[in-house]
This record gives structure tokens, sequence and C-alpha cells, in this order.
């Protein structure tokens, strides 16, 4: 991203040119600027696929494909630790989150659009404003002559491997104390869901292993002589019978 | 560094003596004991309640005792505090105030424990996880006021919030208590979100979250409204966790719904850790803006010594009326902090006479249980906590000493002459009208006035009233129908709260002698803390 905008003051000649002759386009671009603007592509194709479609768990899966594609566009810009970090916790953690929930409370589409109109105008509203700075911030928007970058970050040096490193090398001297605390407030959280929603429960069937490894054949299986076409009558009292206790 | 030649510092002694010398022996007692007691929980889940207990007690002990070793060796033995490393002396740093607040804040939490395990337990709540709570939580707030950075402020304040969040929700089959716990916690969020929203504000001012390094930038700036937009931010998250009004919403019903034990940490240990934390943003890396925070601050406290005040009047629940007094209880502390520097010794003064009258009041609280009236088919008798003042009717009969006790305490808060609060709240008014606040001294005395009233209410229950001898008669077919139960309240103490109950006794009464030697040992600590100010 930062090579195309550094060659192109605004993205918008770039866009009209898409519209008027997109192969011509395609051989301007140099890999880099393709790249980019294939999987921005797809992240937005992926963003309306998540609003538009009918099932939630279709949505579900082009929220995990808006997911990918933006990590990708972090990766194109140099920032990989961030590509990282949005598959493992948004694509790892959330979205199964999200897939879970949605397949579990079996959500009924019609009431959840029933608000629908009745929401719109302050949607719109809401939505407008939104649209509205973003078009202000692309209009005034220029590129710095000097971008920012991670190794300015603290005390470590500008010719860094990569900003995994460079993160990583800040996190654990110069704020230890900070990152340390914040693990001890997710041990704390932690705590806090068991004291809350554990609660022993009577009547229960748990595993027990000790009952299963010291099970015997003698115990469990029966040997019955049956002549062909012949049923023995407790055979066919008991054998679809569930398993015992402690037998799974 | 710190771990330079980690070897030779431990066999020579030499890293105990830095890592005692920095001032972080309390955060690091209450970490490894917090840490050991996680996994003794962990892998011993019932019944060995008691021990865990005993063992937070005794930690909490020592991280107070090293915090006042290391406050006497900063103090008396001027001793220069020993350089943090960089990485940690970006992110904290240990003053004379800091030590003074570390060394109290756990024994107030150390009172929550040791009055509340037979209360626990006659509740069905004894478990270990309420002891972790409560050292995590006494954690978050020392890290909180050892923090010279915005990040470690943030985070040792979520580490106590997170904390709190639980405890309050800790009774969880009761109704009230989750309630408390989720409005607690979605409120707490809004306002930590706030707070996160001012920090994030001043960073994109200063380029810096440490506090010096903001204070130096804001020092030499024309103030604009995105410097005020995060100040008013900031001072709403703090002002939320002092439960100062308009964000004072949640107290009466956290406090309410809570577990006894727990409101008790809350208005002991919780209120002086919020006005560590309003001292520490707003006389560190916010100074350089005082001219901007001293109205806000004022009306702050105008708002919520009358809200709180005028809101107690009517409450017939202890545990609310309590809540709303200490809406009053932070207006009083807000009107210091708006004197400045100068306001500080008064201001510490005053809070440690609120946190003891209300440990003693607490304790009282939780000494006593009402009989229940039915339940006659469960095998022990089901006791339901002390909750209104109408049950406090003819305590002064049937448990003098007790009564005596929670009257002394009562008019103590209240700020009756002898007692130890009438010499917080005349050396706090004092100080606000040297600074020629007329008006607003006389805001404060119009409180002082309307909670004489609804405190002298509790005490008068307990001595006036006559007992309702209707309640007590209801449960007549146990042996209730005996002359000294006439009173519905059934007292069921143990050797910690009448011990606690004592020492506070002595400490509310003790201060009318140690007054000046206490005033000069805090204006010592506030000078040593703030010497450029």
């Amino acid at each position: 991203m930062g090579e195309f905008a550094k060659r192109h003051q605004s993205p918008w000649p770039i866009i009209v040119c898409f519209a008027l002759n997109f192969s011509k386009v395609v051989a301007l671009l140099s890999p880099i600027d393709f790249l980019f603007y294939l999987f921005a592509g797809f992240t937005l194709a992926a963003g309306v696929g998540v609003i538009t479609a009918r099932n939630p768990v279709y949505s579900v899966f082009f929220l995990i494909a808006a997911f990918l594609n933006a990590a990708a566009l972090f990766l194109l810009a140099g920032a990989e630790f961030l590509a990282f970090i949005l598959i493992i916790v948004y694509l790892g953690a959330v979205a199964v989150l999200f897939l879970f929930v949605v397949m579990m409370l079996d959500i009924n589409l019609a009431t959840v659009r029933a608000g629908f109109v009745r929401y719109l105008p302050i949607a719109a509203v809401v939505g407008g404003i939104f649209a509205a700075q973003l078009i202000i911030m692309l209009l005034i928007w220029q590129q710095s002559e000097t971008p920012p970058t991670l190794n300015a970050l603290g005390n470590s040096p500008m010719n860094q491997p990569n900003n995994v490193y460079a993160l990583g090398r800040v996190l654990y001297t110069d704020y230890f104390v900070a990152f340390q605390t914040a693990g001890i407030i997710l041990l704390i959280a932690m705590i806090g869901a068991i004291v809350l929603t554990l609660r022993p429960r009577a009547g229960i069937k748990t595993q027990v292993i000790s009952q299963q490894v010291s099970r015997k054949s003698s115990q469990s299986v029966r040997l019955v002589d049956l002549k062909l076409g012949q049923t023995h009558p407790t055979t066919a009292a008991t054998a679809p019978t569930e398993p015992q206790e402690g037998s799974a | 560094m710190i771990l330079d030649n980690l070897g030779t510092k431990i066999a020579d002694g030499t890293l105990g003596m830095q890592i005692f010398a920095s001032g972080l022996m309390p955060q690091l007692t209450l970490l490894i004991a917090g840490l050991v007691l996680v996994l003794m929980v962990a892998f011993d889940a019932r019944g060995r309640y008691r021990t865990i207990c005993k063992l937070g007690e005794l930690a909490l002990v020592a991280s107070s005792v090293s915090a006042i070793a290391s406050l006497y060796a900063r103090l008396v033995c001027d001793t220069s505090p020993i350089a943090l490393p960089s990485g940690i002396g970006h992110l904290l740093a240990v003053t004379p105030l800091s030590l003074l607040l570390n060394a109290t804040i756990p024994l107030l939490s150390l009172c929550g424990l040791a009055t509340s395990a037979r209360w626990l337990r006659a509740q069905g709540l004894a478990k270990g996880e309420f002891v972790l709570l409560v050292l995590f939580a006494t954690l978050g707030m020392q890290l909180m006021l050892v923090s010279n950075h915005f990040l470690t402020l943030y985070l040792g304040l979520e580490l106590q919030s997170l904390s709190f969040y639980v405890l309050a929700a800790f009774q969880r089959d009761n109704r009230q208590s989750a309630e408390a716990g989720l409005k607690y916690f979605l409120l707490g969020s809004v306002a930590s979100g706030l707070l996160l929203f001012g920090i994030a504000l001043l960073y994109g001012l200063t380029g810096g979250l440490n506090f010096a390094e903001i204070a130096h930038h804001l020092a030499g700036k024309t103030l604009a409204i995105p410097e005020q937009a995060a100040l008013v931010f900031v001072l709403a998250g703090i002002a939320f966790k002092l439960a100062a009004v308009p964000f004072h919403l949640w107290t009466p019903d956290v406090y309410e719904g809570a577990p006894t034990p727990v409101t008790m940490i809350f208005a002991t240990a919780g209120k002086l850790a919020g006005l560590g934390l309003f001292i520490l943003v707003l006389f560190s890396p916010l100074y350089p803006l005082i001219s901007q925070w001293q109205p806000l601050i004022a009306l702050l406290a105008i708002a919520s010594l009358l809200i709180g005040s005028l809101g107690a009047l009517r409450q017939e629940k202890l545990k609310r009326l309590l809540g709303f007094s200490a809406i009053a209880q932070a207006g009083y502390m807000l009107l210091g902090i708006t004197v400045g520097v100068s306001g500080l010794p008064a201001l510490l003064l005053f809070a440690f006479t609120y946190v003891v009258a209300s440990v003693g009041i607490f304790t009282i609280l939780l000494a006593f249980h009402e009989k229940a009236a039915v339940s006659s088919a469960a095998s022990t008798p089901i006791m339901t906590p002390l909750s209104t003042i109408a049950q406090l009717r003819g305590l002064s009969a049937t448990h003098p000493a007790w009564a005596g006790a929670l009257a002394l305490f009562i008019v103590s808060l209240a700020g009756i002459p002898p007692l130890a609060g009438f010499w917080g709240k005349l050396y706090l008014l004092l100080a606000v009208f040297g600074q020629g606040y007329v008006l607003l001294t006389l805001i404060a005395l119009l409180a002082t006035v309307i909670g004489a009233f609804y405190y002298l209410k509790v005490a008068k229950a307990a001595y006036i009233d006559p007992a309702d001898y209707s309640q007590g008669a209801a449960s007549k077919n146990k042996k209730a129908s005996t002359t000294a139960t006439a009173s519905p309240l059934q007292l069921n103490a143990s050797l910690a709260a009448i011990a606690v109950t004592l020492l506070t006794l002595l400490t509310t009464v003790a201060l009318i002698g140690g007054l000046i030697p206490l005033t000069k040992l805090l204006s010592r600590v506030v000078t040593a803390t703030f010497p450029t100010i």
C-alpha cells in the first residue's frame, strides 16, 4: 500500500480507470499493487456477502473470508504481526465463537429483520455520518513525506529484521511489568468465570477412567449359543440396552 | 539491570536488598502469595478454606509490613530511593504517599477477610477463590498507586475492578448479588472505556504515557479543546471509581447487593484506592492543568456532598445508607483535592478516620444475623444478614457493648466533637476555608448537618427505639421466648470480628491523642511525595 500511495496521490484515478479499461490497468500495476487490489476487492466482496447472505452460517463464512483477506492486506503493508494476530485471534477465536453461537442459537432471520424498516432512519443517519467522514478523509488525505515506521517504537534499533521482533523486544523488556499485569488480569478473568459459573450438579454422567480400566470381559461379555434363525429370549430383550455407566 | 549477575546477587543477598529498597516488596509479596494460593485452590478445591484464608491474611500482613518498612526507611532513615532499572522505572515509581496507602490498603482488605470467614461459611460461600480475588484486587490497587505510566495505572485499575466485579456477584444464587455484579460490571466497563479514551487523547496530544512526559508536554501548551476533552474523560473514569456524583449511580445498588464483607472492602480499601488514584492522576501528569480541573473537582464535590447527604436521608436499608454516605464522603475527599497540595494532609487524615469508622460499622454488621422466623424444615437455622435499620432496635438492651461500639463509630462518621471523625472533618474544612473557598465550606457544613441526622438515626434505632417484639415472638417454638432474645438479632461474631472492632475502637479513640504526630507524619509524606509542587 505504501508503494502504491507514493506513486499516486489519490486512488480515484485508478478506480475510474478500472471501470474504463480493466486489462490495460492490470498491465500498468506492479505485482504488489495488483495483489493489493485483488485482496481489497475480495475483502469488499466478502463484506458485502456478510450483510447480504440469507443464512447466518454463510455470513460467518464470509466474515472469515474478509478477515483472511484483510490479513493479506496487512502482510502487503509490512505489518506481519497484525496479520498474524488477525488470523489467530479473529479467525481462530472470534469467528469460531460466532459460528458456535450461530449454530447453537438457531437464529431466526425473520425476527432479526423485523425491525429493519423501523430503525432504517437512525441507521441511515449513522451510516451517513460514517460515510461522510470517510469521504472527507479521502479528499483531504495526503501521503506524508516521511512515513512513521514501527521501528520508531521505544529504544529498539532501526535495523530490526521485522516488526514481530521489534514488538516482542519492547514488550518483554521495557513493558514487561505491564505485560505481566495483563497476564494476571487474564488469570482473574478465568478465576472469575469459574467462580461464577462452575457449580457441582447431581446426576451428571461423567467418565470414570478407573472403572473403565478395571472392567473385565467376564463382567461385560456373555456368550450365548444360538441356532440359526432363532432369537434368544433374554438377548432380544437386553441387546439394545444402553451401555452401562462407565463403559463409554 | 537488576537481573545482571543474578546468581551472585542472590547468593550474597544484594538482590533481596535491592528489591526491598525498590519499595516494590508489597506488590511482589502479594503477587507470589496470590499465585501460590491459585495453585492451592486449584488442586485442593474443597474444605481447606480456613488454611487458604489464613495464608491470604498472612500475605496481606506481610505486604503491609514491608510497605511500612520501606516508608520508615524512606522517611526516618532518609535513605534515598534506589533508581529502578529503566524498564521498571519508566512504568512504576514508588513515592512515600504510595507506600503509605499501600501499607493501609492491605490492612483494610485483611479486616474484610478476617471478619468475613464465619459469615461466608454461614452463607455457603467459603470458597478459596474469595481469598484469591481479594488478594488480586489488593494487588491491583497497589500497582495502580505505584504507577508512573498510564499503561500500568490502567492495568492496575482493571485488575482491581475485575476482581471487584466478580466479588460483587460472588453470592451468585442471590438475585441481588448477581444484579449488583452485573450492574457494577457494565457501568464500570463504560467508566474504564471513558478513562481509556481520555488516556488515548492524552497520548495523541503529548506522544507519551509516562507521567513526567505528559506533565512536561502539557506544561508549555496553551490549553485548547482537545486537552480539556482528555481531562474530562480521564476525570469521568476515575470519578466513577471514587463514586463521585454524577458517576455515583452504581454505588447504592452495588453496596446493597454485594455480600457484606465485599461491601466492606469496596467501602474502605476501594475508597482509599480511589482517592489515591485521584491524587496520583491530578497531582502528577495533569498538574499543569490545575486551573482547569479545580473548578470541575469543586463541582463534583458539591454535587456529591448534596446528593449523597440528601439521598441517604430516606434510606431504611443499612448498606444502602452506607452507600449514600460513601458518596457524601467522596464529596469531602474531592473538597480536599480542590484545595491543592496544601490540603492533602488534612484530606488523608479525613480519609483514614472515615475508613476506620467504616471498618468498625461493617464488622458489626457482619457480627449479627437475623434469626430466621420460619424454615423449620432446615436442620440448621437459616441466617439472614442484618440489613435494615429497624432490625437494630433494642440492640442496646441485648448487646450493650456492641451497641456502644456501633454508636461510637456512627458518631465518629457523623463528625461529632471528641471523636476522630470530627478532627478529620475539622482539619479538612479548615484547609478548605483557609484557601478562601467560603462557599464550599458552607456547603460542606450543610452536608455535615444533614449527615448527622441520618447517621444518628442509626444510633437512635439501637438506643432509643423500643425493640420490636412481634418479630421475636414469631420464632417462639425455638428457645426464643426467653427474655434475652427479644431482639431478632443474634450475635454471630468470630474472634477476629471482636478483635477488629476493638482495634478500630481503639484507633477511633486514640486518634484524639495521636492527632498531632499523625498530621505531622501525613504532611511529611505529602511534602516528600510532591517536593516540587
